[in-house]
């Protein structure tokens, strides 16, 4: 027993020992790398770090010693984040290979002089203005508009229902094809990718924040993922939401545009379903006034008789003006025959 | 004798020149209604403008009538806001839905209009031709193209052009007046489907 005891304490005086040691190495599990790529650099984003001031180092070997690391310090973006970043000297020093190429490398991060573990950096895999700019323009690339139509009224006995639905009507480029898939809401798949395409509407002014860049790159990545394989073609440039679809349900719509040439377009649309019914019980009374009001409507345009009242009083005018003529030319010939006699 | 002549030409004369003072008071109105219904018109296209990317429904009343949408019948310059209720009021101030489901939606959609004679409304509605375009925006500013498929004339009584001629496309019929008020012009109208 008392063998066993010294075996324990002396296991426990070395690992804390060890522990004393060797540097701490700063827990990676919780850390998110977003790279994204401006005019001039890269700038690298830890989520876990960039709140606070720190220093950088690259090697091209994730074995390489610390202590032969040289370290830069940190910049801060225009949000005062602080970020690791790499301009055409370091790319061309760290990144690249012998023929120019990109090839992936490592980085190290003092903060609160702890020094991470060796973290891989690889700038084949960044965000760049294209897929910031292609975010953006979802749901804008395939021209929409959301309405709603009534359906012809049903009417069984003295009953009439008359249900008003919702449809995408694509604004549709002469030769052009479209084809379209749906996708019914909840759907384990989509929730991330609803959720960002809500957030990422949101954003104001285009802000390339390090909170929107990393929303921008998780949408692009499962846009990706979650491209159907399998498409139907969209008739009269309309798509209908299904016909079991209830009043809010949501959904995601999936539209191709194929142009003469082949190319194809994607694009994604948020649908939310419009179900309305409406009865009405007709009563005697009802139907007949549904009768007496089909006689089609009375349209002429009444200025027509007085525009005839106003032509009959003048010719009656002119025939008065006649005859008053007349009657003085019979008169005055009268006078002339009375002073010849 | 003579003196009642011009006693009765004075009288005649007086009557007519108010009935030409109606006649003209009543055009002024016809135009001045005209006006405010183009003025109705630009108001919505100003707001879908603005509203371009929320895709929202305008919702917009024209002396006390609700506005369904706009149509359009570019060869006979004809430009008017679709009121939602046909009566001898509202049918002053502008063309009217006089039945029909929902503008654009399945079905047939019936719109009157007056033919007054000085070319407004449905004045000119005689001079479309087979093939010619309608078009009627909803207030969503969704625009569907129809076109001319018939022109004919039918008894005030026939309403069986109030009828679809197929359930499952979108008609637009245009009524008005013709041969004083003894008949009905009727222009059916089919969507264009690409």
């Amino acid at each position: 027993m008392k063998k066993l005891v010294k075996e324990i304490s002396v296991v426990l005086v070395v690992a804390i020992m060890l522990f004393l040691i060797l540097p701490f190495p700063a827990n990676a599990t919780n850390e998110k790398i977003e790279i994204v790529k401006t005019a001039n650099e890269y700038l690298i984003y830890d989520s876990v770090r960039m709140k606070n001031n720190f220093e950088f180092a690259y090697a091209t070997e994730s074995s390489t010693e610390v202590d032969t690391l040289n370290f830069i310090n940190a910049i801060q973006d225009t949000d005062g984040n602080y970020v690791a970043y790499i301009d055409s000297d370091i790319e061309s020093i760290y990144f690249k290979n012998k023929e120019g190429k990109s090839r992936a490398q490592y980085m190290w991060i003092k903060q609160n002089n702890t020094v991470s573990n060796p973290i891989k950096i690889d700038l084949s895999n960044v965000i760049t203005q294209d897929i910031v700019d292609f975010v953006y323009a979802t749901t804008n690339r395939i021209p929409v508009k959301i309405g709603q139509e009534e359906r012809e009224p049903i009417t069984e006995g003295n009953t009439t229902r008359t249900t008003t639905v919702g449809y995408l009507q694509i604004e549709a480029k002469e030769g052009y094809t479209y084809e379209y898939q749906l996708i019914d809401l909840p759907n384990n798949d989509y929730t991330q990718f609803v959720t960002l395409a809500k957030e990422i509407s949101n954003f104001v002014d285009n802000e390339n924040s390090y909170e929107n860049i990393s929303k921008i790159n998780d949408f692009y990545n499962l846009y990706y993922n979650l491209l159907p394989e399998k498409w139907e073609k969209v008739i009269d440039n309309k798509i209908e939401q299904p016909e079991e679809a209830k009043n809010g349900d949501e959904y995601v719509v999936w539209i191709k545009r194929i142009n003469p040439s082949g190319q194809e377009i994607v694009d994604v649309q948020f649908m939310t379903s419009v179900r309305e019914e409406r009865e009405k019980i007709l009563t005697e009374t009802e139907t007949e006034e549904v009768v007496t009001t089909t006689k089609l409507p009375v349209t002429f345009d009444s200025n027509i008789i007085l525009i005839l009242v106003l032509v009959i009083i003048i010719l009656a005018i002119i025939a008065l003006m006649i005859t008053k003529k007349k009657l003085e030319k019979s008169a005055n010939t009268g006078e002339k025959n009375e002073k010849k006699s | 004798m003579k003196k009642s002549l011009n006693i009765l030409i004075g009288i005649l004369t007086i009557i007519a020149i108010g009935v030409l003072i109606i006649i003209v008071y009543r055009y002024a109105q016809y135009q001045e209604n005209e006006m405010q219904a183009l003025e109705v018109v630009a108001q919505i296209e100003e707001t879908f403008e603005k509203s371009k990317e929320n895709n929202q429904k305008i919702e917009m009343e024209y002396k006390g009538y609700l506005v369904e949408g706009i149509i359009e019948i570019p060869s006979i310059n004809v430009k008017s806001p679709i009121l939602n209720e046909t009566n001898e009021d509202s049918m002053q101030y502008s063309v009217t839905k006089f039945s029909g489901g929902k503008i654009n939606s399945i079905g047939n959609y019936v719109i009157a209009g007056h033919n007054y004679l000085n070319g407004s409304m449905f004045g000119n509605l005689k001079q479309l031709e087979i093939g010619d375009d309608i078009k009627l925006t909803d207030l969503y500013n969704n625009t569907v193209i129809y076109k001319v498929l018939s022109i004919y004339s039918v008894k005030p009584n026939d309403t069986s052009v109030l009828d679809s001629t197929n359930k499952n496309a979108r008609d637009v019929t245009l009524i008005t007046c013709t041969k004083g008020r003894a008949e009905r012009l009727i222009v059916k109208a089919q969507e264009i489907k690409n």
